[in-house]
């Protein structure tokens, strides 16, 4: 590959590389830093016609990279923010949910539509704590004393909201709704 | 185009679809914004080939010390460029990019536009300000004179020849940094000031051109040739030190500007010449090749040997000196 390649090759998918790391858990530096990472490899990479990969292959081959080299770092730090098998089984889910749902489209636009037009749906009063956490950058702690609630009902307000959305998502691109493992 | 994909008929996991909405919503209401990092991991992709390369061509490799000292010092000049940069790809969306432009009493030299390539200078009397990109304001001091080098990408940069330059950077918007003789001085959103001229030496009693930085607001990277110093609000940096002898690596030759009693006389007086570009090796010796497109040899293979300069490819700022290298500082990697 040449070092052209791979710059093409990072404009085109280090957005989508960074959305999956911090979907799996990643922080933002170290988001940054296995991308760096991801692509260092690819331009390393035996795989000399990795540049000519279809889209579609050479983005599951980078986030593939990716997500091992996220599992590398949590086992060299000992952080994993689960136990091991889980944490695995968790990131095959992850794959399925964000290849089959996320970029069915190819490029996770129609999902992101969606959540648009969700947003805008919203009642004012799902809108605000939203806006508060989201768009103010308000912690949970200032986010109570605003609306007059405790830190875990923040928590649960938030979450009741992203389910909402969840399903308004689901429902415009015509995903099965989602499916909860506990009891809420 | 990408292949559509059949209709899902598997529902998500309620957990993993929320945290997907988590980390969407955090970029499309929040400030999580997948970071542009081409520039970062192409300078590291670029430094590894130009350390092999020189590797190669001085026979055998450096030593184990040159090694030690020189990854890290590029691992942090390539990290404080790239986090100077990453913002470009999300403040281009749209729009036709800001004009320079100009404000006060000034001369253009050689007449012309305010534009990349531009050279202005004040007289004695004279003040001026310059908007770059719409976000990096420039205050040039009298008797001073700047180039501007950006490439209208939101990755702005002036040249400071003599005198002195106050830069306001908003942030967020976009890369900034002023260069000189000695350094470059790299931000992201801050307000600074960068002063070249000579000065006298208390230790030799010979008049100095040294630079200065001094940060009034936010965090200035300066890039040296022996590394990068983070410099904080109120921190004020000389260079080279005045305390101390040049530090290794510094690429200093030829000899002393003549003498001045004035503090930042404009270089175009003493005959001196400042050339800015991509230093590449060619069949006549080091080639340096400005944004223009215009090309000098500035150190033919037999001046390398009893030169005390030793170029590697990369970005540099050049002094000649009537005619004759005098002095060369790195300030960047070169694209491939």
């Amino acid at each position: 590959m040449t070092s052209g390649e791979l710059e093409e090759m990072i404009r085109t998918h280090q957005a989508e590389i960074y959305r999956y790391l911090r979907y799996l858990g990643a922080d933002r530096t170290t988001a940054e830093d296995i991308i760096q990472e991801t692509f260092l490899a690819a331009f390393k990479s035996k795989e000399g016609s990795l540049a000519e990969f279809e889209l579609s292959r050479r983005a599951a081959w980078l986030r593939g990279t990716a997500r091992n080299q996220l599992l590398a770092h949590w086992r060299r730090r000992r952080q994993y923010p689960t136990d091991p098998a889980t944490l695995v089984q968790q990131m095959d889910d992850s794959e399925i949910l964000w290849t089959s749902h996320f970029l069915r489209d190819g490029d996770g636009f129609d999902y992101v539509d969606a959540l648009r037009e969700c947003l805008d749906k919203l009642p004012e009063h799902q809108r605000r704590p939203i806006d508060l956490f989201y768009t103010q950058g308000k912690s949970r702690q200032e986010m109570a004393g605003l609306l007059k609630m405790t830190e875990d009902g923040i928590k649960s307000l938030l979450r009741r909201i992203r389910k909402v959305l969840g399903a308004c998502v689901s429902k415009k691109l015509n995903i099965p709704p989602a499916v909860s493992p506990e009891p809420q | 185009m990408p292949t559509p994909r059949p209709q899902p008929d598997r529902a998500p996991d309620a957990e993993l679809q929320e945290r997907l909405l988590d980390q969407l919503l955090h970029e499309e209401l929040g400030s999580d914004v997948p970071p542009d990092l081409t520039d970062r991991i192409m300078m590291q992709v670029r430094g590894r080939q130009a350390m092999a390369r020189s590797s190669r061509r001085i026979g055998g490799g450096f030593s184990a010390g040159w090694r030690a000292w020189w990854l890290p010092a590029s691992l942090a000049a390539v990290i404080t460029i790239a986090v100077g940069l990453w913002i470009r790809s999300y403040t281009t969306g749209g729009g036709d990019y800001p004009a320079t432009v100009a404000q006060g009493k000034y001369t253009v030299v050689g007449g012309g536009e305010i534009k990349p390539g531009a050279t202005l200078v004040t007289a004695p009397q004279q003040e001026a300000q310059i908007t770059l990109g719409g976000y990096a304001t420039v205050q040039i001091a009298p008797d001073s004179r700047l180039k501007i080098m950006g490439d209208g990408a939101f990755k702005e940069a002036v040249f400071l020849e003599a005198g002195e330059a106050v830069s306001q950077v908003e942030r967020k918007r976009g890369a900034f940094a002023v260069v000189t003789e000695h350094l470059k001085a790299s931000v992201t959103g801050t307000k600074f000031s960068v002063k070249v001229g000579q000065e006298l030496d208390a230790k030799t009693g010979e008049q100095v051109r040294r630079t200065t930085v001094k940060v009034i607001e936010g965090t200035v990277d300066v890039i040296l040739p022996s590394g990068t110093v983070p410099l904080k609000a109120g921190g004020t940096m000389t260079y080279p030190d005045p305390a101390a002898p040049p530090p290794p690596g510094t690429t200093t030759g030829g000899s002393t500007p003549p003498t001045s009693q004035t503090s930042f006389e404009p270089v175009s007086q003493i005959g001196e010449v400042h050339l800015i570009g991509i230093i590449s090796e060619t069949r006549q010796g080091f080639v340096l090749t400005e944004r223009s497109g215009r090309q000098t040899v500035v150190q033919t293979r037999a001046e390398r040997e009893s030169s005390g300069i030793r170029f590697l490819t990369g970005e540099y700022v050049v002094i000649l000196r009537d005619g004759k290298l005098a002095r060369a500082m790195r300030v960047g990697a070169a694209p491939e």
